[in-house]
């Protein structure tokens, strides 16, 4: 039931879109029969202002290696370079407060995660084991202390449980109660129905969320969801590849 | 009566009356008729449209949904080849709450009952005193939605010291209402206003072909009124580009010398809005209407404007005994809708008071439909 009280004073609100994505380029998806389930805890959209647990269409979604349930592939992108002696990584203010939300969820201690990306532009994509021991909500950061490399600037961060290999993605559509990882009054969502498991069809590159820009990694994320090595066996046509 | 003024009174009959001129006893004055020192009111420059009410609700808040309509073009097929998939267009929903306001006049029975006509000697019984007052409170809720009306026009926020009265600007304010404006359609609306209308060779009808392209690119709807400030009309005169269309146009000019106003120019029809102002709480007249301003708008229209009206619960009898509290609301109690007054009278001692009402929002729900530019600077 929405909540139809409008609280405050008087004035006019900023007004509150619900925004169309359609990740399909053409013909219709081919869904897993059965449908999986997420793990709503663990599961957000930092890039949703205003309704983070709330996934939007493009979120790329990958396997719980110990548990079977599925959550975002990606808690953000870098938004600074990374260089060798940094013991921080810059990820912006949104994807900081999601990354300490999971840190709490967690039980508060090191959060361990994968940072993927290449020393330098187009280069030889590396996926490098991070412990995250502290988060700054304010100036965007999390501290890994010092990786010893480099990586460029919108490189991947994700969670190190295997679901940072991208399996599948929400599809197409409004934001809607079906991808809401927490309930009316908030609380998170332990376990939430994925009825809609797309597993082929010809995709839009640019409505994807979380894409990086540099070519060797979107390359490696491309390869990811078609990977039979991760398990992810998907059959996806890029509708850039032509 | 007899004596000297310095001596009291003879005392057999003097009774110790003060002595006073006979005209102060039973001189006799004509009254003329009563007048009203000002004008009851404030004006209300804008066009009767503005002022209309298409919707209603109950109590003081609301909501609506919001469309983002069409205007992309199909992508290019090959025969033969399959659809594309395309996105719905974005929608929303905007949330509002409407502004109160609750007034009481005390009105004294037994000051009223004991006045003269204010046009004669004869008793007025309190009526003609006591509709007069009545009338300047109601008078009050007629101004508020003026003033609030041509502020949100103005400047897109309304401010209210701690005590609920209304503020010129920012300074002093405790409650703001804001009516989500963007920056970029004020000031110099974003570069369009790119050199001073004070200068005489700034090309003014550029300015206003870019506000109007920069109009149907954002909203769509064609700007129709230009609201403006004293000065404006001097900067339209000495324009050189303005000019000639006057020199060139004695129709044109013997309007605007009838009327010393600009009238219908450059496909805007431009309305004085300078005479705009309310009497704050001080007694001080505050001007609304910046003497550089020129807000453009619309036509009118559901929209993008509109007068909203709340509605709010008035008691149609008092101290009625009903079966329960349900049965009470439901037979004395009504709903009303915007304005409303009742009044009341209390028993020990007698007494009476007035109250006024009413629950409104000028509701701006597009506000990328108009601009409030300076023109000056």
């Amino acid at each position: 039931m929405p909540n139809l009280w409008v609280p405050g004073p008087p004035g006019v609100r900023a007004p509150v879109t619900s925004g169309h994505r359609t990740v399909l380029a053409g013909f219709d998806y081919t869904y897993l029969p059965g449908g999986k389930l997420a793990n709503g805890t663990l599961s957000g959209d930092a890039g949703n202002t205003g309704d983070t647990r709330t996934l939007r269409a493009g979120k790329f979604m990958g396997k719980i290696s110990a548990t079977g349930l599925y959550r975002n592939s990606f808690w953000g992108k870098s938004t600074v370079a990374y260089a060798d002696n940094d013991t921080t990584i810059t990820v912006g203010v949104a994807t900081a407060v999601e990354i300490a939300r999971i840190k709490t969820a967690g039980g508060g201690g090191n959060l361990s995660g994968i940072f993927v990306g290449p020393p330098s532009a187009a280069g030889t994509v590396a996926e490098t084991a991070i412990t995250i021991t502290a988060v700054d909500t304010t100036a965007g950061t999390i501290t890994t202390g010092d990786l010893n490399l480099n990586k460029v600037i919108d490189s991947l961060i994700g969670p190190a449980d295997g679901a940072i290999y991208p399996a599948s993605f929400i599809p197409d559509g409004w934001p809607g109660d079906i991808w809401k990882m927490v309930d009316n009054s908030g609380a998170d969502l332990p376990v939430v129905p994925f009825p809609h498991f797309p597993i082929a069809g010809v995709v839009r590159t640019t409505q994807f969320l979380d894409v990086p820009a540099d070519a060797s990694t979107l390359a490696w994320l491309k390869q990811k969801l078609n990977d039979t090595a991760t398990g992810a066996q998907g059959k996806f046509v890029w509708d850039g590849q032509f | 009566m007899t004596g000297t003024a310095a001596a009291a009174p003879l005392a057999a009959y003097s009774f110790g009356w003060a002595m006073k001129h006979l005209q102060e006893i039973l001189g006799y004055t004509t009254i003329t008729k009563a007048i009203e020192a000002t004008v009851n009111g404030i004006p209300d420059p804008l066009p009767d449209s503005f002022s209309t009410s298409n919707s209603t609700g109950l109590g003081n808040r609301g909501r609506y949904r919001r469309y983002i309509a069409e205007r992309r073009t199909m992508q290019l097929t090959q025969f033969g080849a399959p659809a594309r998939v395309v996105n719905a267009r974005d929608m929303g929903e905007v949330e509002f709450v409407t502004m109160h306001f609750f007034e009481q006049l005390p009105l004294d029975p037994f000051i009223y009952g004991q006045l003269q006509s204010p046009n004669s000697y004869e008793h007025d019984g309190a009526l003609q005193h006591l509709k007069r007052q009545v009338g300047y409170h109601a008078r009050k809720a007629a101004n508020t939605r003026i003033a609030t009306k041509l502020k949100v026009l103005h400047d897109g926020v309304i401010y209210w010291d701690g005590s609920g009265n209304l503020l010129p600007t920012s300074s002093g304010a405790v409650e703001t209402h804001s009516f989500q404006v963007n920056a970029n359609n004020q000031s110099q609306l974003n570069g369009i206003i790119g050199a001073s209308w004070a200068l005489s060779n700034t090309n003014i009808p550029l300015h206003l072909r870019l506000l109007k392209k920069r109009a149907r690119r954002l909203t769509g709807y064609k700007l129709r009124y230009a609201f403006y400030g004293e000065n404006v009309p001097g900067y339209l005169l000495q324009n050189q580009y303005i000019q000639q269309h006057f020199v060139r146009n004695p129709g044109r000019n013997a309007d605007f010398l009838e009327s010393n106003e600009v009238g219908d120019l450059l496909d805007y029809t431009w309305v004085p809005a300078y005479e705009a102002f309310w009497e704050d709480q001080s007694a001080t007249n505050q001007d609304i209407w910046n003497a550089d301003q020129v807000v453009f708008t619309p036509e009118p229209d559901e929209q993008w404007w509109d007068i909203h009206e709340g509605s709010y619960p008035k008691p149609t009898s008092i101290y009625q005994v009903a079966a329960d509290g349900e049965a009470a609301m439901r037979n004395n109690m009504d709903w009303i809708r915007g304005m409303g007054g009742y009044g009341l009278v209390l028993h020990n001692p007698p007494t009476c008071n007035n109250y006024y009402f009413d629950t409104f929002l000028p509701l701006l729900k597009n506000p990328d439909t108009i601009f409030q530019a300076r023109v000056a600077f």
